[in-house]
């Protein structure tokens, strides 16, 4: 399940223009790890935390998501990113192989930098994505 | 004796329409039988005593509502009456089994922003209870 909601976000994402183009390319996001030397802007995306409702018979998952942008322009390039996966994310539905997403939804709100041995800054923004699914 | 949790829960309704499984669902489910008493305490008497009559009983369900699903709320339309039959732990061979005449009062549906959409029934007995194993 984590395979198959992994690409329904990354075709959410690298599928919006208004985000992709203020990325390095148009396959700039990543799930967990970052390819080394992999330019800036770029999107990352993690699961959380969450599992199975086990609340009925059919299963059900909730999950959190970490989705955010980095950049090494500034702290206003890395919030205009993470507004973009807002848009893309928060009350959308996603395509899950074999799942019904039936909530996406932003429910925290996350920022910082971090200054790296060479001296420069890399500022980040992003938030947590509560999503629901039952399986189809 | 051990315990047993209620996810093995088996619930068909049997009506004019069909048979539908309720338990597919399913968060919770009850069934509560009862009994009229009548009071025959009289005279002199210095506690109450009853006399038992006539049975009765009602039976619960709460499920989640699935995308586009007719059939279960069709088939729950208030007034349709119907047979229940219940296996707490299943339908496994032995296992128990009550077979309930219902009157179903009706789908109710709970809609909140943020959760899912859940469907109530209550069930009201109409006739014997028969208790017997799958």
């Amino acid at each position: 399940m984590i395979n198959e909601l992994a690409g329904a976000m990354y075709t959410r994402l690298s599928g919006g223009t208004a985000l992709t183009d203020l990325l390095a390319s148009t396959t700039s996001i990543y799930h967990g790890r970052v390819p080394d030397g992999a330019s800036f802007p770029y999107v990352v995306f993690n699961l959380q935390g969450g599992g199975d409702e086990n609340i009925v018979p059919s299963r059900m998952k909730n999950l959190v998501l970490y989705v955010r942008g980095y950049s090494k322009t500034s702290q206003a390039s890395a919030g205009s990113i993470d507004a973009q996966i807002d848009t893309l994310l928060h009350g959308q539905t996603l395509s899950v192989s074999g799942w019904v997403n039936f909530w996406t939804a932003r429910e925290s709100d996350l920022s910082g930098f971090e200054p790296m041995p060479n001296g420069e800054t890399i500022w980040n923004a992003g938030g947590m994505y509560r999503i629901r699914l039952d399986k189809s | 004796m051990s315990a047993y949790s209620g996810s093995a829960l088996a619930v068909q309704w049997v009506y004019s329409g069909g048979t539908v499984s309720l338990d597919g669902d399913f968060r919770s489910f009850s069934y509560s039988p009862s009994v009229e008493l009548i009071d025959q305490t009289a005279g002199s008497d210095a506690n109450r005593t009853r006399l038992v009559s006539i049975k009765d009983g009602n039976a619960s369900l709460s499920a989640i509502m699935q995308a586009s699903g007719t059939a279960i709320t069709n088939a729950l339309v208030e007034g349709t009456e119907g047979t229940l039959n219940v296996g707490p732990e299943g339908t496994a061979s032995g296992k128990q089994k009550l077979i309930i005449p219902a009157i179903a009062m009706g789908a109710n549906f709970s809609i909140n922003y943020n959760d899912v959409v859940e469907l109530s029934c209550d069930f009201t007995q109409n006739g014997a209870r028969t208790d017997i194993v799958w």
